[in-house]
């Protein structure tokens, strides 16, 4: 199988005269799996779009240098050709897929080469065995998981007998299972038939332990390229670039008498060093006080005593046969920063959508400040919880950033005689004040995410609604939104109800955290306590941050509490001082 | 009683209110059915396929694409006594599918909806003989402003047949979209040598429909989230329904730039997918699935023929022709 030889490419986009890539040089032997990292905006996707030969053909642009498959010029070859070669898989599985059954949808390609019936047919069955999906050839696409969709998007890029796989963020759109679904099948492809994978990712922690190489871009160059156990031995760099860097990197630079210079990548291989060392005694010691000392945390705990601010009693929902709640109870007390968290479909949205009255509830009742929640006012019930989109793009309708502060004034046919913050000082709130008169399109993710908030504060709200804040961004955007938003919650005493699969963001921020599973909830309490339930977390298809898995496993799966942080990690491993 | 009709009917005040209600109940009536029984979520449903093991499932596509062709070119030269008869022609198929009761909810609405609306429309402006008018009801001065003289019955009349055409020709095109998988449109669109990128285009419509409603469902939550207020009025709130039906027109242009951007870039993914999959690199292409033609796909040709012969010798007869 050939190599892919990336010879001197630069590229800028029509109409721009800025370089998105920058004479960057790479071979990728065949077989190897390469992780490509990097904060947004470097490069990483044009450069996936070049590889595939989508670049200059389909998106308008100058290039130069060439992007070779063997001696054969990727970039001049039709894309029909080009994907017989390199196969490219993108972002969302709903963009990308086209017919509405799995058959149809992995024989389209080799049905539009006009190959023989039989031929055809062989491709669809190794297809599907490749990646493991079988079993649902003759389903229907909407009724599939998120993980089993970008399966299917797989699938049918390998029906065009593709070496080469290029994936752009595969599984930023999915859940801890979906993504393990696909990077399962992905380890599979490499390992098994020796595909060639390039694969960008903002998920380094679960990937890089299966890799054989790391990319790190920035700027449209290629500024680190090494194999996994050594590319994090400049690891300053990756924080300057703001890339996240594996929970368990930082523990071994952090313990250089445990680790003595080896680079663990995965959390077993922490745990084999870490095991059997007096770390690992006193952190047991430590559990075992710990857990003669504290009462039993109940795993239905509500937030406190006081009087909720918003609670769900008894709360149904279904549509027709299918039960998407039950039996949901749940309080949240002011200024509380609750996380709900959960595989998709286990109905954490459809809680949320519930609390704002987008629809209401089959069964049960929830109250905001004591008062029933009336569904269908959203527009009065907004001046008490607002809701952040996922898509925050989809929520600016102005010209303007002062004209989105004051779209809500303008449009609500009760006439508010003014929004409860002047315009200055929300332009301050959110961190825009130089960019009053500029179009909210022009300005940065993070931005216009920080925008979309401040356009809902207008409204007055006490309780933010924030349905996956974090997803798409990189680890410095994510980060950076997160402390704007922990800085909004202190300085105007919000209560925050967040929605996400990122673990990290939980650990970090939130107060509380409530698992839902098949629309119950299957646990509820502080996230040291919940992520210390590593097994029964599991079975819900979710994975605590590494440190806490490790924590976790070093106490032999009996820790009533684990440590979220790796400083609170590193904490529990020195010895308890003794009072005198 | 009399007093009642007295004051209706022969009253200035009694048939100005009579006229208003005529001509504000009906357009007021149909987009709250709409809203009521299909909702924008309801629309999801009704351009979508709804996978069955009916009959009609499993017939030749290519008869699936022929229908709503034959039966709109027969609607257009019957007359409205055959044309109601074709409609129930139309309805056996419906019978045979075993459709869910939420999909006939939404396609009973969306056929009905705008006969309803054609026969209003055509009782109030069809008028033939604007010297001589057959009134049912002839509007008042007050609101002569309105443009049309009263309702007519030869309007009733011809709003009555061209509904029953357009019942028709929605009941046999939906009989395609719901029975036939995209995969098989494009079958038969090739076997028909129809150009490929028709048949891409449908499919990526069937596909796509959905998402963009759901988009729309995102947008329209995302706008009651900031302030905007499209709370349905209480069927009492009278004075609230004005106010809210201009905000749901106001808000059409609002929505409108978000969706189209963002369909714009689902589309601009998918070219890119479809090249990817050699979409159009071959003049001719192979398909996995042949659909091997059964009895039943007889019977129905059969059936399609029968028919068509039918409204010809009808026709040749004069009877049943279209007289207007």
């Amino acid at each position: 199988m050939p190599d892919v030889r990336i010879h001197n490419v630069s590229f800028s986009y029509a109409g721009s005269s800025q370089s998105v890539l920058q004479a960057i040089n790479l071979t990728i032997p065949e077989g190897e799996f390469v992780l490509l990292a990097g904060p947004s905006g470097c490069g990483k996707s044009t450069l996936a779009l070049a590889v595939a030969g989508l670049i200059p053909s389909r998106i308008a642009g100058h290039l130069q240098g060439g992007i070779y498959f063997g001696e054969r010029n990727v970039s001049a070859m039709d894309i029909h050709e080009a994907s017989q070669h390199i196969g490219m898989v993108f972002q969302s599985p709903e963009e990308q897929l086209i017919h509405l059954d799995v058959e149809s949808e992995v024989a389209f390609g080799p049905e539009n080469l006009a190959l023989p019936r039989a031929e055809i047919e062989r491709r669809v069955a190794t297809s599907l065995a490749s990646t493991g999906i079988e079993h649902l050839r003759m389903r229907e696409i909407f009724a599939l998981s998120g993980g089993q969709k970008q399966r299917v998007a797989v699938s049918a890029t390998l029906a065009m007998l593709p070496q080469v796989l290029v994936l752009d963020e595969p599984t930023s759109d999915l859940d801890p299972l979906g993504t393990e679904e696909v990077l399962s099948v992905l380890r599979r492809l490499n390992r098994q038939y020796r595909m060639t994978i390039l694969l960008i990712e903002h998920k380094i922690d679960e990937i890089v332990p299966w890799v054989d190489r790391v990319l790190l871009m920035d700027e449209g160059k290629v500024v680190l390229d090494a194999p996994p156990r050594r590319v994090f031995a400049d690891v300053q760099r990756w924080y300057d670039m703001g890339v996240s860097v594996p929970q368990v990197v930082q523990l071994a630079r952090a313990l250089p008498d445990i680790f003595q210079g080896s680079m663990p990548l995965s959390v077993a291989e922490a745990h084999s060093a870490i095991q059997g060392t007096s770390y690992a005694q006193t952190l047991l010691q430590r559990n075992k006080a710990q857990k003669s000392v504290e009462t039993h945390t109940s795993s239905t705990g509500t937030a406190s005593s006081t009087r909720p601010l918003l609670s769900w009693e008894n709360v149904h929902l279904s549509y027709g046969a299918n039960e998407v709640l039950k039996d949901v109870s749940v309080n949240i007390a002011s200024e509380e920063w609750l996380a709900v968290i959960g595989p998709n479909g286990s109905g954490k949205t459809s809680l949320a959508s519930l609390a704002i009255g987008f629809q209401p509830p089959t069964h049960g009742l929830i109250c905001y400040k004591g008062k029933p929640v009336a569904a269908g006012q959203v527009s009065r019930q907004s001046e008490s919880m607002a809701y952040l989109f996922q898509a925050a793009d989809n929520m600016l309708f102005g010209a303007t950033v002062e004209q989105e502060f004051l779209f809500g004034v303008k449009h609500h046919h009760r006439r508010q005689k003014e929004i409860p913050f002047s315009l200055d000082q929300l332009l301050q709130t959110v961190d825009l004040e130089d960019y009053r008169h500029t179009n909210p399109f022009h300005l940065s993710f993070g931005q216009r995410k920080r925008l979309a908030i401040g356009a809902l504060l207008t409204r007055q709200p006490e309780l933010l609604i924030l349905d996956e804040p974090t997803t798409g961004q990189d680890e410095k955007h994510a980060h950076a939104f997160l402390q704007f938003l922990q800085l909004l919650r202190e300085r105007n005493k919000f209560t925050y109800i967040m929605i996400t699969h990122d673990m990290r963001a939980v650990a970090q921020y939130a107060s509380r955290v409530v698992v839902l599973n098949g629309g119950h909830i299957v646990m509820n309490g502080h996230p040291e306590v919940v992520f210390a339930r590593v097994d029964e977390l599991a079975q819900c298809g979710i994975l605590p941050p590494p440190i806490a898995q490790l924590h976790a496993r070093l106490c032999e799966g009996q820790a009533a509490r684990v440590a979220l942080s790796l400083d609170a990690f590193l904490r529990a491993l020195q010895p308890a001082e003794v009072t005198p | 009683m009399n007093l009642f009709s007295q004051f209706f009917l022969h009253t200035l005040v009694g048939r100005t209110i009579v006229g208003y209600l005529l001509m504000f109940v009906v357009p007021g009536m149909l987009p709250a059915l709409f809203i009521k029984l299909v909702g924008v979520q309801g629309l999801r449903h009704l351009f979508s396929y709804e996978p069955k093991q009916s009959i009609i499932h499993k017939l030749d596509p290519r008869l699936k694409v022929l229908y709503p062709f034959v039966i709109g070119v027969v609607s257009v030269l019957l007359n409205w006594d055959f044309v109601f008869i074709l409609f129930g022609f139309t309805l056996i198929p419906w019978l045979l599918m075993r459709t869910s009761s939420a999909r006939i909810r939404v396609v009973a609405v969306m056929i009905i909806t705008p006969a309803i609306g054609l026969i209003w429309s055509q009782g109030l402006f069809h008028i033939q003989d604007y010297a001589h008018p057959q009134l049912i009801f002839a509007f008042p001065e007050t609101i002569s402003w309105f443009g049309t003289p009263g309702l007519s019955a030869t309007g009733l009349l011809y709003g009555a047949q061209q509904a029953g055409r357009v019942m028709s020709g929605a009941a046999a095109s939906l009989i395609l979209l719901m029975t036939t998988r995209p995969s098989e449109v494009i079958w038969a669109f090739y076997k028909f040598r129809m150009p490929a990128a028709v048949g891409l285009a449908f499919t990526a419509a069937l596909r796509f429909l959905p998402q963009m409603i759901e988009r729309m469902t995102v947008l329209l939550q995302v706008m009651q989230v900031r302030g905007y207020d499209l709370t349905i009025p209480r069927w009492w709130q009278v004075y609230e329904w004005p106010g809210y039906i201009a905000r749901v027109f106001m808000c059409i242009p609002i929505v409108t730039v978000p969706l189209l951007i963002s369909s714009l870039r689902s589309t601009s993914v998918m070219a890119m997918v479809a090249d990817g999959r050699a979409f159009g690199s071959h003049p001719e292409k192979t398909m996995l699935k042949e659909h091997q033609t059964t009895r039943a796909d007889l019977i129905v040709s059969a059936l399609l023929v029968t028919l068509v012969v039918t409204v010809i010798l009808l026709i040749s007869f004069h009877i049943g022709n279209r007289q207007i």
